[in-house]
């Protein structure tokens, strides 16, 4: 392990964090379960829009198979070139009375094909936008989620970085004055925050350059923005709150997907009160046992960053929950040992309830965290625990 | 004491066996009547689902559209919704109509739609074995030309994915690939799939060349919040609608149309009433002996009454079966000729099913079954009457009927009033025509003894001079049996003035609509873009071709299809030069320069339009339209008689259409040649200039006016086509009514004829008396139809064609019609009297005699 201070420089260890990459892999399974492999209603057959963003990997896309340096405004926009990328927020309020709030608001983007269209049509385009959105109000006990997705066609979506702007229909995060504004709103559900970040960006992997396997392009360029203050409203059926508190931002970039062996991963993105951040991810094989390709980082109260790899960290699950919905069986709390800071962390769902039953099932939720030495809140993201994905 | 009914049954039924033709021919009559009822019922329900099929999959969940006037909206009002209002829930389309080539030049939806935006719309699945080729189905479909098309239409057709389809509009083609099928597992849907071709929206916009533009948004819009957010963000020119209010309007545009055929139909069942009433009447006087002998035995009223209700119901049954049978076959045929019409006229239907729903058949077999009975109450309870003694002479309800003539006729003309009365009151639907109808027959049956006394007076001392004893004695014969001669003579009347009406009624049409060609769309060429993607011609082109040698004048004009809320799609005419000759109807006073045409601001409605809208002839009507400047209000300055398509049309000035709907351009050009035709300038030869000198523009449809003329009066007779064949079935029903009637008539006189064969008649004179008899008459049956045929003329043009079409037009009396319908008459009832005649002349004297 070894401790950076500024971005771009090489650690020289090799961090393995393919979250990006099995989330869009998982995002497109979904998809592409549905569309080729044996529907669970056959007869049915299966929607336009289902199948058409279930395509294959082309081999023309580029690869993440070289460190670059990574430069703001230009890397906040999309690389159209690679065949999926995301950009995550996730976050945990409070409002004046104490309540406790949890979002998350992600926008995916996913290339059809790496031709660029052709023809003089305007909803002409290669590209496809996500959008997953969830709010947990720990008091009422209520996770609300809701999605989108457009093409990138006639403004409806998509990404920029100077301005920065990534949105699909009245959803978005928007530069202005150095202030991004992040706006959504679900059927029952909205939120409009303001996010001045914190910290400097911590550029995950060889700088940036987040290796997935040994094979040279596996790869994704990911970097992380892991304390943003934020504050401003959200609006439950109960009324709007004024909320502050935290966020955490993922940008990530790749065409490489992870092998079949893998079947899913709990990621935990953490900030603790006494100023340091932490993620662990660790993925799975199909007996549930990390694949050794475990990752994290740890940023400080300054601003500097360590990366974690295999070795420095365990993650133990202490309880389970069963999915109402779809049965899936999801572990529902962890005790996780850092090394490097020789730290034990309790982690708990501040619901049990937080998991997206919509096209894509997954469990993303708040978290409380609690140790010897420091405090906290922050996300988990747990897939592949359930039994089969939702059709719809 | 009651006698057990079934002895009656069986007494009743072995008197029919021993007619069995006349039996045969009740039934035929019966089913034929239903048969017309049946089939027009299935091409109305055919219809119907048509348009529910092709508009509840294209439509789907939508709860409003926005649509705008010129057809089309920019697609950043699309963006609008989504970005600025945050609307999930709505979905861009295109939609056009092409022709495909592969698929047997079939009609198609073409549904340019956006995948991603679809899914809370339209249940479009894709069949499961399109799964294999998913990956290229993303690339064809999103960044090529791919359609998807209907799994079952693709294997009637042989086609396979990645095959060619060629989309033709007009004269345009373009080629497109199959990139995979859609399915669906409830055949309705399956059905309803095969009017569609989908497509990504941009290949779409590409193929129908419109630019940044799409054809309409839908959307779900839950609450009245959302509707009012969307309101207000609305540019001029396009406005919001219901989906299933706009639905059913579209859908009533042939709903008039539809109504008049069943009027038709059930003037084929009336006939099948008449035949009924016909047939019974006569077994229940024939049968007044038996009837005697039965109530002497002790048979009630109530049995008699009973058993000639039972025997009629039975025939019943079986007639309106067989009935359903023959509706359903000649029903298919008429699905065909309505679905072409009301394509033809008012809406595209891509489904052409044929659907045959319970309640039609248990509505055909009702009105078989009640026509029945109701044909056959009077003659069941002239039969509960007759007295248990076996001295009952037929004679005595003849005098009774001579003493009702009077009577009957002073009713007759008071329905005829009543019926006058019901068709000029206004009011909407048509069960009160139908009301009409009856009451008008009825009227004009009751009439017929008196009217045939008086003509029978007359025609004896016409004939006076003639010394002929044959033609004195069927003259009074048909006198001295009125009330069979009566009843036969009404049902030959009805059927010659169903004759005379409906003949009078399309000759009349089809005269005006000639004489509309000739004012309006006269010419030697018509010269019109044929590429339907781009309306307007090239203004060079047309200056080229209007100076062309040899073309003297020219109408030109441009044509456009616009969206109303209010109208729905109205046809647009804005003429640069104008050569037509239209009959007006003036709402404000005409421009004083000769010219016609609206000045700017102002519009001309054609007549369906303003029937259809409300328009009528007085001070200062107004019509609001939605414009590209929002919602206009137009003073109508004048109404024109007029034939164009099934909603009508508005004319106004080239610069209006310019300010209000966007267009500028020349769509269509009349041009008329020089009449003394030097070689070189005649018709041929200048169609050929113009084909080459418009080699390098889009396309042009070029025709002669006698072609066009041609292909126009094809699309008015196919309208009348199915109007034709209830004709055709009206009149064989009746002649089956006839031939039976007759049949009876000259049966049942066996012994009369049997007494002259036995004062020394010979056979032929026997047989030439009856015959005399017959085409008598046919005659007064003919004379008599004729002011009800002129009666029924004008209820079909003024009454049921007005409210059906929207259009008027004048009745055009043919003598030579006339005189053909009397003859048809003669013919008929001479023709149905051959074969009893010559029975009658072959009689065996004695056994004749003694059988009575």
């Amino acid at each position: 392990m070894k401790q950076q201070n500024r971005p771009g420089i090489n650690t020289g260890i090799k961090f393995k964090k393919p979250t990006g990459v099995l989330t869009a892999a998982l995002l497109l399974s979904g998809m592409f379960f549905l569309a080729c492999g044996a529907p669970p209603d056959r007869e049915k057959g299966f929607d336009i829009g289902q199948a058409l963003s279930s395509t294959s990997q082309e081999a023309c896309f580029d690869r993440a198979d070289r460190e670059k340096v990574i430069t703001f405004p230009r890397d906040l926009g999309p690389h159209n070139t690679f065949q999926t990328e995301w950009w995550y927020y996730t976050g945990n309020l409070t409002d004046r009375s104490g309540s406790i709030f949890g979002y998350q608001l992600t926008f995916f983007r996913r290339a059809l094909t790496c031709e660029p269209p052709r023809g003089s049509s305007k909803w002409r385009t290669g590209q496809l936008y996500f959008a997953h959105f969830a709010l947990t109000d720990v008091t009422a006990k209520k996770f609300y989620t809701d999605t989108r997705m457009n093409r990138e066609s006639v403004g409806i979506a998509g990404a920029m970085g100077n301005p920065y702007r990534v949105w699909i229909n009245d959803w978005e995060a928007l530069e202005k004055e150095n202030t991004i504004h992040l706006r959504a709103r679900g059927s029952l559900f909205s939120l409009n925050l303001e996010l001045s970040p914190g910290k400097p960006p911590v550029f995950q992997g060889k700088s940036g350059l987040s290796q997935k396997s040994a094979l040279p392009g596996n790869a994704s360029y990911y970097y992380s923005f892991p304390r943003i203050d934020t504050q401003g409203t959200l609006q439950t059926p109960k009324g709007e709150v004024k909320v502050k508190g935290l966020s955490w931002f993922d940008h990530e970039w790749s065409t490489s997907a992870l092998g079949n062996n893998e079947k899913g991963w709990d990621w935990f993105a953490l900030h603790l009160e006494d100023g340091k951040d932490i993620m662990v991810c660790q993925v799975r094989k199909a007996d549930n046992r990390p694949n050794g390709f475990s990752f994290g980082c740890i940023s400080h109260a300054h601003g500097g960053y360590d990366i974690l790899g295999p070795d420095d960290f365990t993650i133990k699950s202490t309880d389970t929950w069963k999915s109402p919905v779809t049965g899936g069986i999801y572990p529902s709390a962890w005790t996780i040992f850092l090394s490097p800071l020789d730290m034990t962390l309790n982690v708990t769902p501040y619901i049990k309830n937080q998991e997206h039953t919509g096209e894509f099932v997954y469990w993303e939720g708040a978290v409380k965290v609690s140790g010897k030495n420091s405090s906290g809140s922050g996300y988990v993201e747990l897939t592949g625990y359930q039994t089969k994905q939702k059709n719809r | 004491m009651m006698m057990p009914p079934g002895i009656l049954i069986k007494t009743a039924l072995k008197y029919s066996k021993h007619h069995r033709a006349r039996t045969l021919l009740l039934i035929l009559g019966i089913a034929l009547g239903v048969s017309g009822v049946v089939a027009i019922d299935i091409a109305k329900t055919s219809v119907s689902k048509s348009f529910e099929l092709s508009t509840g999959l294209v439509t789907g969940k939508a709860t409003h559209r926005i649509v705008g006037t010129t057809l089309s909206l920019s697609q950043s009002l699309f963006t609008t919704l989504k970005v600025s209002l945050g609307i999930k829930q709505c979905a861009p389309v295109i939609s056009k109509y092409p022709h495909v080539k592969e698929l047997r030049e079939k009609q198609m939806q073409l549904l340019g739609i956006d995948p991603f935006s679809e899914n809370a719309f339209r249940s479009l699945s894709l069949a499961p074995d399109s799964s294999q080729s998913t990956p290229n189905l993303a690339k064809t479909l999103m960044s090529g030309d791919g359609v998807l098309l209907s799994q079952t239409l693709a294997r009637e057709n042989n086609l396979a994915p990645g095959d060619t389809l060629t989309l033709v509009f007009g004269k345009k083609q373009v080629s497109v690939h199959i990139a995979g099928f859609l399915h669906s597992t409830a055949p309705l849907e399956r059905l309803a799939l095969t009017g569609i071709l989908v497509t990504d929206i941009a290949t779409a916009q590409e193929i129908s060349g419109m630019g940044d533009r799409i054809s309409h948004i839908d959307l779900i819009l839950d609450s009245s919040q959302s509707v009012n957010a969307v309101k207000a963000i609305l540019p001029k020119g396009s406005s919001l609608v219901q989906t299933a209010r706009n639905n059913r309007a579209v859908r009533n545009l042939s709903q008039a149309f539809e109504t008049s055929l069943t009027a038709f139909s059930m003037l084929a069942l009336f006939m099948g009433m008449f035949l009924i009433y016909n047939t019974v009447s006569f077994s229940v006087t024939q049968r007044q002996r038996l009837t005697g002998i039965l109530r002497s035995l002790g048979a009630t009223q109530r049995d008699i009454f009973m058993m000639v209700t039972l025997e009629v119901f039975i025939y019943g049954i079986a007639g309106s079966l067989l009935g359903i049978l023959v509706g359903i076959i000649l029903g298919k045929g008429a699905v065909h000729a309505v679905c072409t019409t009301v394509s033809d006229m008012y809406f595209v239907l891509t489904v052409n099913q044929t659907h045959i729903a319970w309640p039609t058949l248990v509505k055909g077999f009702s009105a078989g079954m009640v026509s029945c009975v109701a044909a056959t109450l009077f003659p069941a309870l002239t039969a509960s009457r007759i007295p248990p003694v076996t001295l009952s002479r037929r004679s005595t309800s003849e005098t009774r009927l001579q003493g009702m003539a009077l009577g009957l006729t002073l009713i007759g003309i008071l329905l005829l009033g009543l019926a006058f009365f019901l068709f000029v009151f206004p009011h909407t639907g048509a069960s009160l025509d139908f009301l009409g109808i009856f009451m008008m027959f009825t009227g004009a049956s009751f009439m017929v003894p008196l009217l045939t006394r008086m003509l029978i007076a007359l025609l004896l001392r016409l004939t006076a001079p003639i010394p002929s004893l044959l033609t004195r004695m069927a003259l009074n014969n048909i006198v001295r049996s009125l009330s069979r001669t009566s009843v036969l003579i009404a049902s030959l009347m009805v059927v010659t003035a169903v004759y005379i009406g409906i003949d009078t009624m399309t000759v009349s049409f089809r005269q005006s609509v000639v004489k509309w060609i000739d004012d309006n769309i006269g010419g030697d060429i018509h010269v019109r873009c044929a590429d339907k993607t781009q309306p307007a011609m090239d203004a060079s082109l047309v200056k080229e071709i209007t100076t062309l040698p040899g073309v003297e004048k020219v109408s030109a004009y441009a044509m456009q299809t616009v969206l109303s809320e209010r109208t729905g799609k109205i046809h647009v005419f804005a003429y640069a030069t104008d050569q037509s000759q239209r009959e007006w109807i003036w709402t404000a006073s005409p421009q004083t320069n000769g010219n016609t045409l609206p000045s700017q601001g102002r519009i001309q409605v054609s007549e369906i339009f303003a029937a259809r809208h409300g328009i009528v002839p007085g001070q200062g009507p107004k019509i609001t339209l939605n414009t590209l400047q929002g919602l206009q209000t137009f003073p109508v300055t004048g109404i024109f008689r007029d034939f164009f398509m099934g909603g009508g049309r508005i004319i106004v000035h080239p610069q209006t259409l310019k300010t209000h709907w966007g267009f500028d351009g020349i769509t269509s050009l009349q041009l008329f040649l020089n009449p003394d035709q030097t070689p070189g300038q005649d018709v041929d030869s200048t169609i050929k200039s113009i084909r080459s000198i418009s080699r390098s523009f889009p396309p042009l449809e070029i025709r002669s006016g006698k072609i066009l003329k041609q292909s126009v009066l094809d699309v008015f007779d196919n309208t009348f086509m199915i109007t034709t064949a209830l004709q055709f079935l009206t009149a064989i029903v009746a002649l089956t009514g006839i031939i039976n009637a007759v049949m009876a008539l000259l049966l049942e006189r066996s012994r009369e004829m049997a007494i002259l064969r036995s004062w020394g008649a010979e056979s032929v004179q026997v047989a030439k008396l009856l015959l005399l008899e017959c085409g008598y008459a046919g005659f007064i049956a003919g004379i008599c139809a004729l002011p009800f045929g002129l009666f029924l003329s004008w209820v079909l043009i003024d009454v049921i064609n007005k409210r059906s079409f929207g259009w008027t037009y004048d009745m055009v009396l043919q003598p030579r019609g006339f005189l053909t319908a009397v003859a048809m008459a003669i013919v008929a009832a001479v023709v149905a009297g051959i074969l009893p005649a010559v029975k009658a002349g072959q009689n065996d004297i004695p056994t004749a005699l003694r059988m009575e």
